[in-house]
């Protein structure tokens, strides 16, 4: 599920740069007296880019973040540094103080177009969307052929209830990278949310093709292929979601509502216990349940069934009015 | 951390299991892209405006509130009439001056004219809904119409004017009305009334948008409610046959969770003789009141498969109505709910259970992004098969702003029945009637000009209502069938009529109410495709009478009398042209 930031995020926020040559003073200095503040304030700002950026490529994530705090309070004015500053905080957690930080950058060399992309991914992960729309159309306007912007900003659109405008945010990312991960995906959720499942279906399946690893994909058209009464279609995309990830809960349920299509109540009674064994409050699965209950002539275990859905639904009373949908 | 949330928001429907294979009647003489559909009310001579608040809907009653309409034959002239249901705004209904309902007296040329001013409908307030039945067994329908803070039951003196009885009858009821429908339910005779209430507020003091987290949609700001607003109770009024009701609730065992009910619709889905009751509740489960013969009721929604989704989701739900879309006999279900979600069609496992068939039968995708209201079951090509009529528009004029596809106006959608369990969605094909986006609530059907097939009326959010008919009559034949119970109720609520011709055997029960606050005609409308001959007509009554009527007319309209049979039949008028101009409203 994170896969598209694992690995893929650091050579984003930290850019190096070749290095100057460190002096030969600071050199000396550093074996001299390699713990000495006094010292230390004497590296160089590159040196410093590059000690912080090895830390983090190297995952010493806190030593980075003690190492760039004291880096930025030496070189108030480098970009660079806050840069690095932020990266290491976001890889933290620290997403707050890494806004700050990336926020700073952006004042000190409003050109470096990396950083609208950082502040961006910080603000995508606290679902700030309005912040990361912002951001990201700065950078794609001063950067237009980056496919992964794009994708971010369909993302940020699709969660503003911009679909439209997301759907075509993901289509250049398409023609910009069109092995792009997770694309289709997005674009094939996109056009589910609006109803257009046909288009939605090719989409998964195209992301299928490019990124077999990333689960959601099967179950998503699996859903499609089952409400469409495909059954093999839909237990072999089902399975296929689950060779993937072993006991995705969705992928069971789908297994589970194939089995209950059929009529192979005993199969579906089995199915449906192991979803809520995942899952104890999926209404759904209690719900699927219980009409399985019913066609076997367990009217006692059915009313239970229905009893635990009308519980499961009156907890989400007083959330929102009407149905809402969900996006990724 | 940023994490693609493994999240689904579709819900397709169970399986094609349901696509059972049913007769097929003789091929329909014209295809549906033939049937062409146009707007003609202002030419009809109908001038009305559905107040229901300010166009930011900041509060609930200004969006879900209003709307009903009925055709109602008050003058007995075998010419349906209308009955529009008015809002109202806060400052209006604050001061005691909403706008009045209206009555439309049906010319029989195709034109109307508005007689509201000598009609004795003068209650003001912010109406709702309406029903039409004569619960007084004096041969004139009369009216039921729901406001908020107390209903009216308007009794048809025939003389062109009603009288409010409300406070009589004992059946003003409480809180905020909403649908409505009558029916014998213990077929004593006499037609009992059920009420959906929806929430128990007091909209002098409702949330303001986005003040709590019942109030957003999307994420965005808008009214509050229903969810997190507390429910308000049904109420199921006992007819006493005395002019009087007797409010049988609690005894009953109406609407114990005080669910959010809005549409109302009434009929004998398991065939056991007794009309049941299923009424669409807005983020709640839907009830389907099984009727147990001796007064009570239990709600039978999950068991039976209508109360959630297919899945097992709280819908919103809104109209609603009963019809055999398939030709098996049995009573099937559609249902119209909220936007990102789709519309129910509910297909009767002929054992007391539905099977939801949205996806499987061709609903699901096309209706996701709609709000629908208005849902019903027509014949409107005149094939022989019931299709599937929804009026839509969304209750968030906010969502207009956004680059959705929702859009605040909607069209409407029309769904072709294939034959073959599958509907086809034509509105888009189906004429400029059928074009028009509006905001729209309440839907009911009627022969208006008595030519043989179906026209609508469909009322608008601050706006005109649309009365929709055909470009050009096609070359199909049907019936119409008016039931007189004599033994029965009078009107003949419950029938159960089945047409034999061509092959096929249809099904359908008269009713009152239904879809969304509204009230369509009486009288039983049959498509009959090509066939030229009907085999008979099977009648049961509600007092288990039966009656059969052999080889009666086609094109025409049947007056069936309970232990008399066929005692009238008309012939079809030739289609009434397309009114010219505007007529003058009377008063």
């Amino acid at each position: 599920m994170t896969s598209f930031f694992r690995g893929g995020y650091h050579r984003f926020v930290s850019p190096r740069r070749t290095l100057r040559a460190i002096s030969l003073a600071a050199v000396l200095a550093l074996i001299l007296f390699p713990s000495s503040p006094v010292l230390w304030a004497q590296i160089s700002e590159q040196t410093l880019v590059e000690r912080i950026s090895s830390q983090l490529e190297a995952g010493q994530i806190d030593t980075a973040i003690d190492e760039a705090r004291r880096a930025v309070e030496q070189y108030p004015k480098s970009a660079t540094l806050y840069q690095l500053f932020g990266a290491a905080l976001f890889k933290k957690g620290a997403a707050g103080e890494a806004r700050q930080a990336f926020q700073r950058a952006i004042a000190l060399d409003p050109k470096v177009v990396q950083n609208y992309f950082n502040l961006a991914l910080v603000d995508l992960s606290e679902k700030n969307y309005p912040e990361a729309e912002k951001s990201l159309e700065t950078f794609v306007h001063l950067e237009p052929g980056n496919a992964q912007a794009h994708l971010l900003l369909g993302r940020a659109y699709h969660n503003l209830n911009l679909t439209l405008p997301a759907i075509e945010q993901f289509k250049k990312a398409l023609a910009l990278s069109p092995q792009l991960p997770l694309v289709h995906y997005h674009l094939g959720y996109a056009y589910q949310s609006q109803g257009n499942l046909t288009a939605a279906l090719a989409e998964y399946q195209q992301e299928m093709k490019q990124n077999p690893g990333f689960p959601d994909v099967y179950w998503l058209a699996g859903n499609i292929e089952l409400g469409r009464g495909n059954l093999d279609a839909a237990e072999s995309l089902f399975r296929k979601g689950l060779s993937v990830k072993p006991q995705a809960v969705q992928a069971e349920y789908g297994l589970a509502r194939v089995f209950v299509a059929r009529k192979q109540l005993a199969e579906a009674e089995q199915a449906l216990h192991k979803v809520i064994e995942l899952e104890p409050d999926h209404v759904e699965a209690h719900y699927a349940l219980a009409r399985t209950y019913q066609q076997l002539g367990k009217n006692e275990d059915a009313a239970r069934e229905y009893k635990i859905v009308a519980e499961l639904h009156a907890r989400g009373k007083n959330q929102q009015s009407g149905i809402a949908g969900q996006r990724p | 951390m940023l994490a693609v949330a493994a999240v689904i928001a579709m819900h397709p429907g169970t399986s094609a299991a349901q696509r059972r294979g049913t007769p097929r009647l003789t091929p329909p003489a014209r295809t549906p892209a033939a049937e062409q559909f146009v707007e003609v009310s202002a030419k009809a001579g109908i001038h009305f405006t559905l107040t229901s608040g300010g166009p930011e809907k900041r509060y609930i009653i200004e969006a879900k509130g209003g709307g009903g309409l009925a055709w109602i034959d008050y003058d007995q002239d075998g010419f349906p009439d209308l009955f529009l249901v008015n809002g109202s705004t806060f400052e209006h209904w604050k001061r005691g001056d909403s706008a009045r309902s209206r009555l439309f007296h049906n010319n029989g040329d195709g034109t109307f004219t508005d007689v509201s001013a000598n009609s004795g409908l003068n209650h003001t307030g912010w109406g709702m809904g309406v029903c039409a039945g004569d619960y007084d067994n004096d041969g004139r329908d009369d009216l039921y119409v729901t406001y908020y803070g107390g209903n009216v039951l308007y009794h048809n003196e025939g003389n062109g004017r009603f009288s409010d009885v409300t406070a009589k009858a004992g059946v003003q009821g409480h809180g905020w009305g909403m649908g409505c429908a009558f029916g014998d339910l213990d077929n004593d005779g006499s037609l009992d009334l059920y009420v959906a209430n929806y929430v128990d507020v007091d909209i002098a003091h409702l949330g303001e948008p986005g003040s709590a987290p019942n109030c957003t949609y999307r994420g965005i700001d808008t009214f509050c409610g229903p969810r997190g607003l507390p429910g308000g109770r049904d109420i199921l009024f006992h007819n006493n046959g005395d002019g009087t009701f007797a409010d049988v609730t609690e005894k009953a065992g109406i609407d114990p969770g005080e669910y959010f009910g809005l549409g109302v619709v009434m009929g004998d889905y398991d065939q056991d003789g007794r009309l049941d009751i299923y009424v669409a509740n807005d983020s709640t489960p839907s009830s389907l009141y099984h009727n147990n013969g001796d007064g009570t009721f239990t709600d039978v929604g999950p068991q039976a498969g209508v109360a959630y989704s297919g899945e097992g989701q709280e819908q919103a739900g809104m109209g609603t109505d009963f019809g055999d879309y398939d030709n098996d006999g049995w009573l099937d279900l559609v249902k119209g709910n909220f936007s990102d979600d789709t519309k129910n069609l509910y297909h009767s496992n002929r054992d007391g259970t539905f099977s939801d068939v949205t996806y499987a039968a061709g609903l699901g995708d096309v209706g996701w992004l709609f709000t629908t209201f208005g849902a019903k079951f027509l014949d409107y090509d005149n094939d022989g098969w019931k299709d599937i009529l929804l009026a839509d528009g969304q209750t968030f004029p906010q969502m207009d702003r956004y680059s959705t596809g929702i859009t605040y106006a909607e069209r409407n959608l029309l769904f072709h029945n294939q034959h073959d369990g599958m509907f086809q969605e034509v509105g888009l094909g189906s004429g400029p009637g059928l074009a028009i986006k509006k905001v729209s609530r309440g839907l009911a059907t009627a022969d208006y000009d008595n030519d043989g097939d179906l026209e609508f009326m469909i009322s608008n959010m601050n706006g005109s209502p649309d009365l929709i008919r055909h470009a050009r009559k096609n070359a199909n034949h049907s019936i119409l069938i008016k039931t007189e119970g004599v033994k029965s109720n009078r009107d003949g609520i419950g029938t159960k009529v089945r047409v034999i011709a061509g092959g096929l055997t249809q099904y359908d029960e008269v009713r009152s109410g239904g879809s969304y606050l509204s009230s369509s005609d009486l009288r039983l409308h049959f498509g009959l495709g090509a066939a030229a001959k009907i085999d008979r007509l099977e009648l049961t009554w509600p007092s288990g009478q039966k009656g059969i009527v052999e080889n009666p007319p086609v094109d025409h309209i049947l007056v069936v009398r309970e232990g008399a049979g066929l005692v009238e039949s008309k012939p079809f008028r030739k289609a009434v042209p397309m009114p010219a101009k505007s007529t003058k409203a009377e008063g």
